[in-house]
């Protein structure tokens, strides 16, 4: 009898591991981490993509991080110094942007890219951000002199590795997929959304998305969250760790030289 | 080996900005000068936001000069009637500084200004240092100081003696008007908050050739007034901007102590007109650099405006 249960279990487990992969049109979505702590060490860091996807589709990532507005200066020549002539702030548009797909964009209709939010010049970023003048004549900026700052701020955040396109960043392996995000150091803080897109002969057949979010922890959340909400205290602190490090580094060398230096002065240099 | 700043917002190389503090601390032990003005502008260099850069030397300066103006203290080279008086001005003039920050940096051009304020800075010292060197190295040796004593300002010091409140500062032994040193502590407590500096060039010269300090005087009462000025700069930077990171500061304290006593240890070994031509030229040299980022065209026109990191 117990050799029957023992087969009969060992049968429904081997049906429901090996029965999985057979639901094809299956699109999964799982990560290396939950969460990207800001620590003392972060320096940037890496999510591993990775899940089921349904047979012979195309697989596009999405990763969307909250918005955060962005000030900007159009630099200009006054007589022979170049400094900067106008202020904006841009708003509405995320900090983090970047699209990974294991096919070109291209085969995407510009209906399908409008839905998916999804194209190659970051339309569906730049349609809903707003770039608001300082200074003598505040304002909304529209037209050609908003998107010479939207084009700038675009320019930056690539060169920062916030912003990326990356055909091709989605490798399939039959009815799998995997993905590297890279996310430099400053990426911003607040929960990220990373959606994944599974596109078949031009149509959407299936789609999911999963959150992730970016926090200081530690010291650098002790630090921030102190100097942002107890100034005060922050800066007490920061007089009083310069004065305890000043003295106290100060003493060690003054041993050291009178040890093996044999020096008696305590006029070392100073600044 | 990186570390990630909490107030600057982002990840730093430990040993290049040790290293910074190091070359910089090797420079104020082989010459007895203070490292601030070149420090500020090393660190905007290599990244760090201005107002961060700024604000987070003030505090180094504090861990810096407090042991050195304790032994100077101690030595009785410090005149604190003279240093309190200058301090009445040091300490309105870093208020003060500390909200022009502020402004300036809503405004966006706080990096404009103080990449001016440093060039001008830079290049008056540095032109100074040099001629003054080779002048020294052609032969006026000796005499160079009391030339300069005797000489210098004798239309600009009868206007000092014309003004009021005219006070006696036993230690140092000089008659001066309370209203020009309060006046030269407002401007050292100014460019302190604006720059991150302690103001040593400016102020022990002026407390030398305009007051007629004796030089050991003029050198601890400086750092005694350094001490307080930057305590109130940090502390003002970081009520009103934000911008102090301790870290950072830390991190620049640790290499400068360490290269300050290599420095002090290498002076002993150089000439003394020798180093100071080529502490000049280095001067004269981040004075170049900061000049080119003003004068030439920048490769974006479009730039992230400097805003001093914080999320």
């Amino acid at each position: 009898m117990k050799k029957i249960c023992f087969v009969i279990l060992i049968s429904v487990f081997l049906f429901l591991t090996l029965a999985v992969p057979s639901f094809a049109e299956e699109l999964t979505l799982f990560t290396d981490k939950d969460s990207i702590d800001v620590d003392m060490r972060f320096n940037g860091s890496k999510v591993l993509i990775s899940g089921q996807a349904p047979e012979n589709s195309n697989i596009y990532v999405k990763f969307l991080s909250p918005e955060k507005s962005v000030s900007l200066s159009k630099m200009g020549k006054k007589v022979v110094l170049w400094m900067a002539v106008e202020n904006v702030t841009v708003e509405g548009i995320p900090g983090m942007f970047q699209i990974l797909s294991s096919g070109p964009i291209d085969d995407l209709n510009s209906d399908l890219q409008a839905r998916m939010g999804i194209d190659k010049n970051y339309k569906s970023v730049l349609s809903k951000a707003k770039v608001l003048r300082h200074g003598d004549n505040p304002g909304e900026l529209t037209g050609d002199q908003a998107e010479n700052f939207l084009n700038g701020l675009i320019n930056i955040n690539q060169e920062k590795g916030l912003y990326c396109i990356d055909e091709g960043g989605v490798i399939k392996k039959g009815n799998s997929y995997e993905a590297n995000l890279n996310i430099p150091a400053d990426i911003p803080r607040g929960i990220s959304t990373i959606e994944v897109y599974a596109v078949k002969n031009g149509e959407i057949i299936a789609q999911t998305s999963k959150t992730i979010a970016a926090s200081p922890i530690g010291i650098v959340q002790t630090l921030s969250q102190m100097a942002r909400d107890n100034a005060f205290i922050y800066g007490i602190c920061a007089v009083g760790i310069a004065l305890g490090t000043g003295l106290l580094i100060s003493t060690v060398f003054r041993k050291i030289n009178q040890i093996v230096f044999k020096e008696e002065s305590d006029l070392g240099a100073h600044h | 080996m990186s570390i990630y700043l909490a107030i600057a917002g982002m990840p730093v190389n430990i040993f290049l900005i040790m290293g910074l503090g190091g070359v910089v601390g090797v420079l104020s032990g082989l010459f007895g000068v203070g490292g601030g003005f070149l420090l500020t502008p090393l660190l905007i260099m290599f990244g760090i936001p201005p107002a961060v850069a700024a604000a987070s030397d003030s505090n180094q300066i504090v861990a810096a000069s407090c042991s050195g103006a304790l032994a100077h203290k101690r030595l009785g080279n410090v005149d604190v009637k003279m240093g309190a008086t200058f301090l009445v001005g040091g300490i309105i003039g870093g208020t003060v500084g500390a909200q022009l920050v502020k402004v300036l940096r809503n405004l966006g051009n706080y990096d404009f200004a103080v990449t001016c304020l440093y060039v001008v800075m830079l290049a008056s010292i540095g032109g100074f240092m040099f001629f003054e060197s080779i002048n020294a190295l052609k032969g006026k040796k000796d005499n160079n100081a009391e030339e300069i004593k005797d000489k210098k300002p004798s239309g600009f010091k009868k206007f000092l003696q014309s003004l009021p409140l005219q006070t006696e500062f036993k230690v140092s032994g000089v008659r001066a008007s309370i209203i020009f040193v309060v006046g030269l502590g407002f401007i050292v407590g100014l460019l302190a908050a604006l720059m991150g500096v302690g103001g040593g060039f400016i102020t022990v010269p002026a407390m030398i050739y305009l007051l007629g300090m004796p030089t050991m005087a003029a050198i601890g009462t400086d750092l005694f007034q350094i001490v307080f000025t930057s305590m109130n700069v940090t502390f003002q930077q970081a009520i009103t901007n934000h911008t102090v990171d301790i870290v950072l500061a830390v991190l620049i304290f640790c290499g400068s102590t360490i290269g300050a006593q290599v420095g002090a240890k290498l002076s002993k070994k150089l000439k003394a007109e020798q180093i100071r031509i080529l502490l000049s030229l280095i001067v004269l040299l981040v004075m170049v650099k900061m000049l080119l980022a003003l004068v030439c065209t920048p490769e974006q026109m479009i730039t992230l405006t400097q805003s001093g990191g914080g999320h």
